[in-house]
């Protein structure tokens, strides 16, 4: 069960304000009932060295959502100018909705595991890409597939197990007992899908990912994939991701 | 030339010292350039030989042209003269001949090359010290290619920078192998 996190809209409007002002000073603050948004053009900046400090990649009008369950589901990003085809190739929504990424995996990853985070190095990514898809290039990074798989997909990439629902829900059950009885369980069946035991096969690896990654997060990539599970499965098909997710 | 049995004759010395090609001879070029264009059409727009004089005698035998752009500069306006509030500046090849004798009857020529002297220094200074290829003096812009502007400066354009889609491609491979790389994803 993943426990219901809520930020406070002070808490919020603070972590955003702060955002802006280390470098998205075109982005205005303001709520709307219990969400808290910012508004404005968001500055694709450069990191290679050679450019001048002000200088300025791509601009995107955005609208950034930090709803009050944001812990959960991260931020909500639209793209508001319509300057980007919403469609699936492009990771937009009829909305405008951005398709960052998945939350609860990023989260699990990243060195900095605050959601606001989340709009620093994914909402920066995200909009490479568009960038250089617009220039007739590859997404950079690569992408998920669309839909549930997609999220198998990003959970058995951060678990380092084959993509599928059993491989993946497997390995999402033996992390807290791995946390919880370390060599104890080396005699069963890794979950990597190799037939050997787990202590000759990834038992170092998976042993120090349960320890590195805090249960409230695992009980959201476990929720998220068990979600996701019953979706491919037909038993619950979800009506619109953007209101699933975020 | 000599005239000998009704044929011309030509002897050839050689060459002044002057003639040889220094850092300050392509400075001087890149000034003039910034100057023609700014003040381009204008009757009264700074003449390049007040611009030799001057910055022949701020020239301190730096080896590269953004070094002797950067060093002349500052100082040029210091080796003008000045009378009763009119800029003297001499010929030193020729004493007594005054490259600025119009500018007692013509203000605005005085007026207009102190502006643009301020000018110069103020747009390749900033230049120069951003180092950004992509900020060229209004002045050059117009008159010169950005590439022919960066090889007289000996500033090099990294390749990333030469056109949007390097520019990315250099961007996400930094942050891919700094280990940041996020994927996008779309939900049913």
């Amino acid at each position: 069960m993943v426990p219901e996190l809520t930020a406070s809209a002070a808490e919020r409007h603070s972590a955003l304000q702060n955002w802006v002002d280390r470098g998205q000073r075109r982005m205005r603050l303001s709520s709307e009932g219990e969400d808290v948004i910012a508004e404005g053009w968001y500055d694709l900046r450069p990191e290679m060295p050679g450019h001048s400090p002000d200088a300025v990649l791509a601009s995107y009008e955005l609208k950034i959502v930090l709803t009050p369950k944001v812990e959960r589901i991260g931020p909500r990003v639209f793209e508001t100018g319509q300057a980007i085809p919403r469609c699936d190739e492009r990771h937009i929504g009829q909305d405008g909705w951005c398709c960052i990424g998945v939350f609860s995996v990023w989260r699990a990853t990243a060195h900095d595991r605050r959601y606001i985070a989340f709009l620093d190095d994914p909402l920066r990514n995200f909009f490479i890409g568009q960038f250089a898809v617009d220039q007739g290039l590859e997404w950079p990074f690569g992408e998920h597939h669309h839909g549930s798989m997609g999220v198998i997909e990003a959970a058995a990439e951060f678990l380092g197990c084959e993509p599928k629902v059993r491989a993946v829900k497997d390995t999402l059950r033996l992390m807290p007992v791995l946390r919880a009885r370390g060599t104890s369980v080396a005699y069963r069946t890794c979950p990597c899908g190799s037939r050997r035991t787990l202590g000759r096969c990834c038992f170092d690896r998976l042993y120090a990912q349960s320890l590195s990654v805090d249960p409230v997060t695992l009980a959201a990539i476990s929720a998220d994939v068990e979600r996701e599970a019953r979706a491919i499965k037909g038993m619950k098909p979800l009506n619109s991701g953007a209101e699933g997710w975020q | 030339m000599m005239r000998r049995r009704g044929k011309a004759m030509a002897t050839r010395d050689d060459l002044p010292v002057r003639w040889v090609r220094s850092p300050l001879t392509d400075a001087v070029k890149l000034l003039k350039r910034h100057a023609a264009a700014l003040h381009q059409g204008d009757a009264d727009r700074p003449i390049s030989a007040i611009t030799l004089v001057l910055a022949g005698h701020a020239y301190a035998q730096q080896d590269t042209i953004s070094g002797t752009l950067a060093g002349i500069l500052p100082t040029m306006r210091n080796f003008i003269e000045w009378d009763q509030g009119v800029g003297i500046v001499q010929n030193p090849g020729c004493s007594g001949e005054n490259f600025a004798d119009k500018w007692p009857e013509k203000p605005r020529k005085q007026k207009l090359y102190l502006d643009w002297l301020e000018r110069a220094e103020r747009d390749f200074m900033e230049f120069l010290r951003s180092g950004d290829p992509r900020k060229i003096p209004e002045g050059l812009a117009k008159g010169m290619t950005t590439t022919s502007i960066n090889r007289a400066l000996g500033i090099s354009q990294p390749a990333y920078m030469r056109s949007p889609a390097a520019m990315v491609a250099a961007e996400a491979g930094k942050v891919t192998a700094e280990g940041r790389d996020t994927k996008p994803w779309f939900p049913n």
